[in-house]
C-alpha cells in the first residue's frame, strides 16, 4: 500500500469514528501538555540558573586551597601566565580569560543624580580582557583601557582629554576648581587632582544580576519614609558615573602608595562581570594592584575562566584542571549541582508526563481492539480485496500515528497555553531577583520528543491491537 | 481455473469439531458458471473461501488459473486476490463511511506494482454505468436499495477485470425480482469469458448456472453439467 493511499484510507477511518479517536487522544493531550508544559519550564529555569547565576559553558579555576577546618590558606599553583597558558592546552578549552580583582581597599561615592542622595559603599572589583566581552556590548570601544599608552597613527583618534603628539596620544594637563567642581577637560575627560591632567573614567561593566538584586531587594531595602529609592532600568544607569577612593575604604587602607581618587563610568551589563560589585579593564586593575600590591599582586590573577567548546566536555576538562593542581571556583562548583539538580527535577517531569502518555497508550490500545472487534467484517473485506497482513496492521498504526500527531500538536498547544498563561500570572507577581521575562523555554528538541513521544506511545497502544488484526484470517473475519 | 484436489477442512473448535469438506476434489473450468448448492453447513462457503484464498487452513491441494495457493506467501496471495478474484458477498460488504465511487475503487488501496487497469476511476464509472447505477456514484450505500449495493459490489468485484468471480449467496438478501436481475448479470459477465462460482441455496440461481456441483456434509454428492 502505497503512503497516499495509506493516508485516504487513515483520513476516511478517522473521520467516521471521530468521537473515538478524539476520546483517545484526550489522554495523549494531557500528557504531552503536562510534559512540554514542565520540561519547558525546567528548561526556562535551567536557562535562568545555569545561563545568569551560575554558567555551565565555562569552568573558573582558582588556586587550591588549604583547608584547616577553621580557615583557608593559599598554598596551590599561583595562577599567573604560565599556568593561563598551561590551562589554555587542555583540549576542549576554547579560550582562558584570566580575572584580577583589586588587592586594596576601594570605596565608591557619588549617585546624586540617580538616587536622589550620593551613596557611600565598599567597592568590589576585578578586570577582565576587554576582548571577552567586545560582542555583547553596544560600543565595545566604551570598555578598554584608556589609562595606558595610546597611539595614534592617523593622528586623529585620541579618547577625551588626550591629544595625539609624535604618534601617541597624550594626557593633556588641566586645571581643577575645587569650588565649581569645573575642569577644562573635553567631552568625557575629568581633571584627576594627583595627575593634573585629563582623565577618561574608568569604563565599567556590571552584571545583570546586580540590577535585580538592586531592584528586587535594595532598592526596597534602602528606601525609607524620606526617601524612596527608584526602580532602575539598564537604560537609565549607562553612563552612570561613581567616584572611587582606591586604596582606601571603610574597612582599611593600602599601605605602600597613597590613595587614589578616579571615576568610573558604567558601560554595560554583561554575565561575565563579578555578580556584586564592578569589573573593569584588566589592565588598570594590573596598575593599581602593582600600585597598592606591588609586583606579585599585578601578575597573580584571582581566577582564570576557561572557556569550553562543548559542555559535554566539561567533566574531562574539570578532570584536567585538578590533576594539574587547581580546583574550580564556588560558582563552577555550584553550577555543577545546580546542573545535577535541574537534570533530576527534569528527569522527574519527564517521568511524570510519560506515565500519563503510557496510561493515554493503555487506553489507546483497549480503543483499537474495541475497534477491531467492531470492524472485524470489514478488515475480511479488505483481505478478500487485496490488503496483506501488513496492509491491515499499517492501516491501524497509521490511524495510531494520526492519534499521536494529532494529541502530540494538540497537546504542545495546550502546554505552550499554560506556560503562557503562567507567565502571564508571573507578570503580575512582585519583581524578585533573577525574575525572567518567562519562566519557559521551548527548545526544539521539547517540540520533536513530544510528538516524537507522542507518536511513539500511540503507535505502542495501539501495536497489538493491529497486530491482532493482522492475524484474522480473512474467511474467519467475514463470517462474522 | 479451479483445480481441488483431495482437500479437507476441519474446523478446529470444538463445537464445530466436525469437517466442514472432506478430501473434496472438483475442477471448474476456465469461462465456466457453477453453481454450488447444498444445506446449510454442507461446505459451499468453506469451498469459496478455500478457493479464493481466504482460508489455508486445509489439506489437499488447491490451484486457481494454475497457481498453487498453499506456496504463496500473504503478500503474493493477497496480491494474487486482488487482482485475480473477484468476491461478491451476500450482505453486499460495502462500506458505509465511503461513496459508491470509492467503494468500487476500494482494491486500487492495496495494489502493489502496475495498474491492472490503465484507468480505475474511469472503469469504475465505467461499470457503475452499466450495471445502472452511474447516478448513484457519489451517494453513500445507505442511500441505495438491496439490489443497486449489489450492484455495487459487483462492479467492486469487477474492477480489475479479475478471471474469476466468486459469489456466496449474491441473491440471498435480495427480493425476487432484484435477484434475477443479478442472476442475469452474471450470466452476462459469464457470456463475455468470466469464470462464475455462485454459492446458492436458491433453485432460481441453479438453473441460471451451466453446471451445479452439490455438497453434503463436505462431500460432493453430485456434479451435473447442463447439456450445452
Amino acid at each position: 500500500m502505497t503512503l497516499t493511499r495509506l493516508v485516504a484510507l487513515v483520513g476516511q477511518n478517522v473521520s467516521r469514528s471521530k468521537k473515538n479517536f478524539f476520546m483517545s487522544a484526550i489522554g495523549i493531550v494531557v500528557g504531552i501538555s503536562t510534559f512540554v508544559f514542565f520540561i519547558g519550564l525546567s528548561e526556562g529555569i535551567k536557562d535562568v540558573v545555569l545561563g545568569r547565576i551560575f554558567l555551565v559553558d565555562q569552568v573558573e579555576v582558582v588556586q587550591k586551597k588549604l583547608d584547616t577546618g577553621f580557615m583557608q590558606l593559599g598554598g596551590g599553583r599561583t595562577l599567573d601566565d604560565a599556568a593561563a597558558s598551561d590551562l589554555a592546552s587542555i583540549p576542549g578549552v576554547k579560550s582562558v580569560s584570566p580575572k584580577m580583582k583589586f588587592a586594596f581597599p576601594t570605596r565608591g561615592y557619588g549617585g546624586e543624580n540617580l538616587f536622589g542622595k550620593t551613596i557611600w559603599a565598599e567597592i568590589i572589583a576585578d578586570g577582565i580582557q576587554p576582548a571577552l566581552v567586545e560582542n555583547e556590548l553596544e560600543k565595545p570601544g566604551e570598555f578598554a583601557d584608556f589609562d595606558g599608552e595610546i597611539p595614534c597613527p592617523t593622528g586623529n583618534e585620541c579618547p577625551d582629554g588626550r591629544q595625539c603628539q609624535a604618534g601617541q596620544c597624550i594626557k593633556q594637563a588641566c586645571t581643577y576648581d575645587e569650588k565649581t567642581w569645573l575642569t577644562d577637560c573635553p567631552g568625557l575627560s575629568y581633571c584627576a587632582e594627583d595627575t593634573g591632567a585629563c582623565e577618561m573614567p574608568i569604563p565599567a561593566l556590571a552584571s545583570n544580576q546586580l540590577l535585580e538584586l538592586y531592584n528586587g531587594s535594595l532598592a526596597t531595602a534602602l528606601s525609607n519614609s524620606k526617601t524612596r529609592m527608584p526602580k532602575l532600568s539598564k537604560a537609565a544607569v549607562l553612563g552612570f558615573q561613581l567616584n572611587l577612593t582606591l586604596g582606601k575604604s571603610f574597612l582599611g587602607r593600602a599601605d605602600k602608595a597613597r590613595p587614589l581618587t578616579r571615576r568610573v563610568r558604567l558601560v554595560g551589563f554583561s554575565d561575565k562581570a563579578i555578580s556584586v560589585g564592578i569589573t573593569i579593564p584588566i589592565a588598570y586593575v594590573q596598575r593599581f594592584n602593582d600600585r597598592f600590591g606591588g609586583a606579585e599582586a599585578a601578575s597573580t590573577y584571582h581566577s582564570i575562566v576557561l572557556r569550553v567548546a562543548d559542555q559535554t566536555l566539561v567533566p574531562s576538562i574539570v578532570a584536567q584542571v585538578r590533576e594539574r593542581g587547581f580546583e574550580l571556583a564556588d560558582s563552577t562548583e555550584n553550577a555543577e549541582r545546580a546542573a545535577d539538580i535541574i537534570k533530576t527535577v527534569q528527569s522527574v517531569f519527564a517521568l511524570v508526563s510519560f506515565i500519563i502518555v503510557g496510561i493515554a497508550a493503555i487506553n489507546i490500545s483497549q480503543m483499537f481492539f474495541m475497534l477491531i472487534l467492531q470492524r472485524r467484517r470489514e478488515i475480511g473485506l479488505l483481505r478478500a480485496l487485496g490488503a496483506s497482513r501488513w496492509d491491515v496492521r499499517l492501516l491501524f498504526l497509521g490511524e495510531a500515528a494520526f492519534i499521536g500527531l494529532f494529541g502530540g500538536a494538540a497537546g504542545i498547544g495546550a502546554g505552550i497555553g499554560a506556560a503562557r498563561l503562567a507567565d502571564y500570572v508571573a507578570a503580575r507577581l512582585p519583581d524578585f531577583p533573577f525574575k525572567p521575562e518567562s519562566f519557559f523555554a521551548f527548545p526544539t528538541w521539547v517540540w520533536l520528543a513530544a510528538l516524537a513521544g507522542s507518536i511513539f506511545f500511540c503507535l505502542f497502544g495501539a501495536f497489538f491491537p493491529a497486530n491482532a488484526a493482522a492475524r484474522q484470517e480473512p474467511a474467519a473475519a467475514l463470517t462474522q | 481455473m479451479i483445480r481441488l484436489n483431495n482437500v479437507s477442512k476441519r474446523y478446529r473448535s470444538a463445537a464445530q469439531g466436525e469437517f466442514a469438506l472432506r478430501e473434496l476434489s472438483v475442477s471448474i473450468e476456465e469461462g465456466e458458471m457453477v453453481a454450488v448448492v447444498g444445506t446449510s453447513g454442507s461446505g459451499k462457503t468453506t469451498l469459496l473461501n478455500i478457493a479464493g484464498g481466504l482460508d489455508r487452513d486445509f489439506t489437499g491441494e488447491v490451484a486457481v488459473g494454475g497457481q498453487p495457493l498453499a506456496r504463496l506467501s500473504d503478500r503474493a496471495l493477497s496480491d494474487f486476490r486482488n487482482r485475480t478474484i473477484g468476491f461478491v458477498f451476500q450482505h453486499f460488504s460495502l462500506l458505509d463511511h465511503l461513496s459508491t465511487l470509492e467503494n468500487v475503487l476500494l482494491p486500487t488501496a492495496f495494489i502493489r506494482g502496475g495498474l491492472p487497469v490503465p484507468d480505475p476511476r474511469g472503469r469504475a464509472r465505467e461499470l457503475l454505468d452499466r450495471l445502472g447505477i452511474g447516478h448513484k456514484a457519489d451517494e453513500r450505500p445507505t442511500s441505495l436499495s438491496g439490489g443497486q449495493k449489489q450492484r455495487v459490489a459487483i462492479a467492486r468485484a469487477l474492477l480489475f477485470k479479475p478471471r474469476l468471480l466468486l459469489c456466496d449467496e449474491p441473491t440471498g438478501s435480495l427480493d425476487t425480482t432484484t435477484g434475477q436481475q443479478i442472476i442475469e448479470t452474471f450470466q452476462s459477465l459469464n457470456a463475455e469469458g468470466y469464470t462464475v462460482v455462485i454459492i446458492t441455496h436458491e433453485a432460481r440461481v441453479s438453473t441460471a448456472a451451466r453446471r451445479v456441483i452439490q455438497l453434503e456434509d463436505g462431500r460432493l454428492v453430485d456434479d451435473g453439467r447442463a447439456a450445452s
